[in-house]
């Protein structure tokens, strides 16, 4: 890969984990609960 | 490699592989089907449609957590390369069974033509003040739809790599997005336990494969040569340090890295980024006389940087001269495709693994 490419993918990867850990929290949080 | 395009470059192996995935998918959606008719303590409550929409839509799941972890994987050991030589099928098979499932939502919950299936899917989480969790898995399939028309040589060609690459990328957000399809939908109805800890393992697992593989190039990055002088000529790295038919992998501050390969007792530099999908050069061997990649098999010339005929990729080289034992390198790379004198080495070869 590129440099670029590899700075982008270090970066992409960041972020989503975030956003990951939050959706799982929401997951676990609200797993069956009555929508 | 490039020379003419046919649509689906097929040869032995990856007819061989393609079978076996299309058995592995019929097996899967008919054991899923079976068992859940079977397993069911209301079977009425589950219609065939249901069933097949759920077992194409985790089937994509499955496939797609696969085709994520074989890039970094393939960073750790190379045997995962040869995952990687097949994984463009893998994809498109993966957006097929996507496709399915889309279409048979699409069909199923706009009552087979009698309403309008996009306004019947995608406003149903609006009318019901939930998260319109359907409009995330849309959003991901248009992305997976843009990756799997341009998962082609021809594309790769006319787009450039670099592009091409950036372009699909977006596999990551269309990633983050199945799951929270997944997230705000099906399990919210589900009741098991055994759904969010099953999801929770595939994205921890894709995640920090992903940084991982990620921390280590950064860390590979910081370790690069300085050359706060801009000198013409870099010392990289000593004649010993490179094996014959093999590559030494260096980087100098804020430059691309530079594979030096030594063959026949002569040392070219190249670009280590092929021009086919951006794969390591330097970790590839010597083959038939052509520095060949560990990704495709794509094969450059080491003192031009051409690809023999009848193929025309072309990468760039590097100047190199050898001072004792001591290579160095102009650190400005050439235009690709443009010969260059190797460096004659006098020591005869190391022999054994690849080094970087």
């Amino acid at each position: 890969m590129k440099r670029a490419h590899r700075k982008a993918h270090l970066g992409i990867w960041l972020v989503l984990s975030l956003a990951l850990i939050a959706m799982l929290f929401a997951a676990w949080s609200t797993q069956g609960a009555p929508q | 490699m490039t020379n003419a395009y046919t649509w689906v470059q097929w040869n032995t192996h990856k007819r061989i592989y393609d079978l076996a995935l299309v058995i592995a998918i019929v097996l899967y959606l008919i054991t899923f089907v079976g068992l859940s008719m079977l397993l069911s303590q209301t079977p009425e409550e589950f219609s065939p449609p249901i069933l097949l929409i759920r077992a194409l839509g985790t089937l994509a799941v499955i496939m797609l957590h696969l085709i994520l972890i074989i890039g970094p994987l393939a960073r750790f050991t190379p045997k995962m390369n040869a995952l990687l030589y097949n994984r463009r099928h893998l994809g498109v098979a993966f957006f097929i069974v996507a496709s399915l499932h889309g279409l048979l939502v699409f069909a199923f919950y706009g009552g087979f033509g009698i309403e309008n299936p996009i306004t019947a899917v995608l406003a149903g989480s609006y009318r019901a003040g939930g998260i319109p969790f359907e409009l995330f898995g849309f959003i991901a399939l248009l992305i997976f739809a843009i990756m799997a028309a341009t998962s082609h040589d021809f594309w790769l060609a006319n787009l450039g790599h670099a592009f091409w690459k950036t372009m699909h990328m977006g596999v990551y957000i269309a990633y983050t997005l199945v799951l929270a399809h997944m997230i705000f939908g099906m399990l919210q109805s589900e009741h098991n336990i055994l759904y969010p800890i099953i999801i929770t393992i595939g994205a921890l697992a894709v995640a920090s494969l992903h940084l991982a593989s990620a921390f280590i190039e950064h860390k590979k990055d910081g370790h690069s040569i300085t050359n706060a002088d801009q000198s013409q000529w870099v010392q990289v790295c000593t004649v010993d340090e490179i094996k014959a038919d093999r590559a030494k992998i260096v980087q100098i501050e804020n430059q691309e890295r530079i594979a030096i390969f030594r063959h026949d007792n002569k040392l070219s530099a190249v670009a280590n980024v092929c021009a086919h999908q951006g794969g390591p050069l330097g970790e590839g061997k010597i083959i038939d006389g052509c520095i060949t990649c560990p990704w495709h098999g794509y094969q450059y010339r080491p003192a031009c940087g051409q690809s023999p005929p009848p193929y025309t990729e072309k990468i760039p080289t590097y100047e190199i001269k050898i001072e004792g034992q001591r290579v160095l390198i102009n650190p400005i790379a050439n235009e690709p495709g443009t010969p260059v004198d190797p460096a004659t080495v006098d020591s005869p070869p190391a022999t054994g693994d690849h080094n970087e």
